[in-house]
């Protein structure tokens, strides 16, 4: 049995060693306003265990994310808190995407943290289908893109601009404000071809006014390319 | 003594040979390696296996000064930097990404993102089905030599 008394030393000396740093969480959501420019995360955090942790490096794969540290601090002793503080530049972005935060401390090869931040952007202008496809050679059939405002505000489309002339465009309005179709009908579908439509909305947030949806006139597939 | 003189050559043997190692690495540029099949990431594909293709379109989703510099051979730029607007950019490059057989975006490192977020950004736009992105990024691209001074 006290054989065992040695082990038990170098066990008790081993494990204070093994101090690190533990946050309260490591994902967090968030639903960011339609006019926001940014969105700041906070990520607290604890030392664990009984030796001072460093923070060698922390990395943001994303230049639209920066983070900081409470004070700057790199050295943080036994049981210290403090807080990771992330911030998202969302430039023209909608929808919703992940960024990550990538720490590493002395003494580590590789990162051991790895914090998420899932932003959601929304998108006023609900637009389905985006694009519009024919297939070459195709009869000149009627098809609509249907446009749905999503927010409690009305917004109106003020004017569709194609930038291809194949193809005829007609904006119907099914309840101002709120709902709204384009019907296009393409003038030939002889060659393949493809036009942006640009969607100009009142938004009053400026990265809201403009949506785009396409047109397209694709090349027909053989059997052979169908069945490979 | 004699011992001595052997450790002593060794040391030099394999001093001797990490230097030309070194050398023929340094000269390729960064290491790159693809990861076997099943370790990829879901849409994720290796340089190997698209290299040679036809029909690619590569879309460069680093930052605008990077691109600038050098790039994939006939790529197009969209970027996910906040400064930049990537449906415009997709609207812009509508044509290309049509006609393209294949689309494979790319980034700085296996750790950015941004290539994802573009690559799903072109999904969800309707233009095109086959869009992957490259695993290793920039460095793979360096690595089979297609990372290339921008026209």
């Amino acid at each position: 049995m006290y054989y065992f008394f040695p082990f038990l030393v170098l066990l008790l000396c081993i494990l204070p060693s093994s101090a690190q740093i533990v946050f309260e969480e490591t994902f967090k959501k968030v639903d960011a306003a339609p006019d926001a420019e940014t969105v700041t995360v906070f990520f607290p955090f604890m030392v664990e265990g009984g030796e001072v942790v460093e923070i060698a490096e922390f990395d943001t794969p994303c230049s639209c994310l920066s983070v900081a540290i409470t004070d700057d601090r790199r050295k943080w002793q036994p049981q210290e808190k403090g807080i990771v503080t992330a911030v998202f530049k969302m430039g023209n972005f909608k929808g919703e995407v992940d960024k990550h935060i990538l720490l590493r401390l002395k003494g580590e090869q590789t990162p051991s943290e790895k914090l998420t931040v899932r932003v959601k952007i929304p998108i006023l202008v609900e637009i389905e289908p985006r694009t519009l496809t024919w297939s070459q050679g195709e009869g000149l059939v009627e098809k609509s893109i249907s446009i749905v405002i999503n927010q409690e505000e009305p917004m109106t489309i003020l004017e569709v601009k194609p930038t291809n002339q194949n193809f005829t465009y007609h904006l119907e309005t099914i309840k101002a404000g709120r709902k709204y179709a384009i019907r296009i009908t393409p003038k030939k579908t002889d060659q393949q071809c493809v036009g942006v439509i640009r969607i100009h909305t009142d938004a009053a947030i400026e990265k809201h006014r403009q949506y785009t949806a396409f047109v397209v006139v694709k090349k027909k597939l053989q059997k052979s390319e169908v069945s490979e | 003594m004699k011992l001595g003189k052997e450790v002593i050559q060794l040391l030099l043997l394999s001093f001797s040979l990490a230097v030309v190692v070194w050398l023929a690495l340094g000269i390729r540029g960064e290491v790159y390696y693809c990861p076997p099949k099943e370790a990829l990431g879901e849409g994720e594909v290796c340089i190997e296996s698209v290299r040679e293709e036809e029909g690619v379109l590569w879309v460069d989703a680093r930052v605008r000064s990077d691109f600038e510099k050098a790039t994939a051979p006939a790529a197009i730029l969209i970027s996910a930097h906040p400064d930049e607007d990537p449906q415009l950019q997709i609207a812009e490059e509508a044509e290309a990404l049509v006609q393209a057989q294949k689309i494979i975006v790319f980034c700085r490192s296996q750790a950015c993102e941004s290539s994802k977020v573009i690559a799903k950004l072109i999904l969800e736009s309707g233009l095109h089905t086959e869009v992957k992105t490259l695993h290793g990024g920039e460095a793979a691209l360096k690595s089979v030599g297609l990372l290339v001074p921008a026209e």
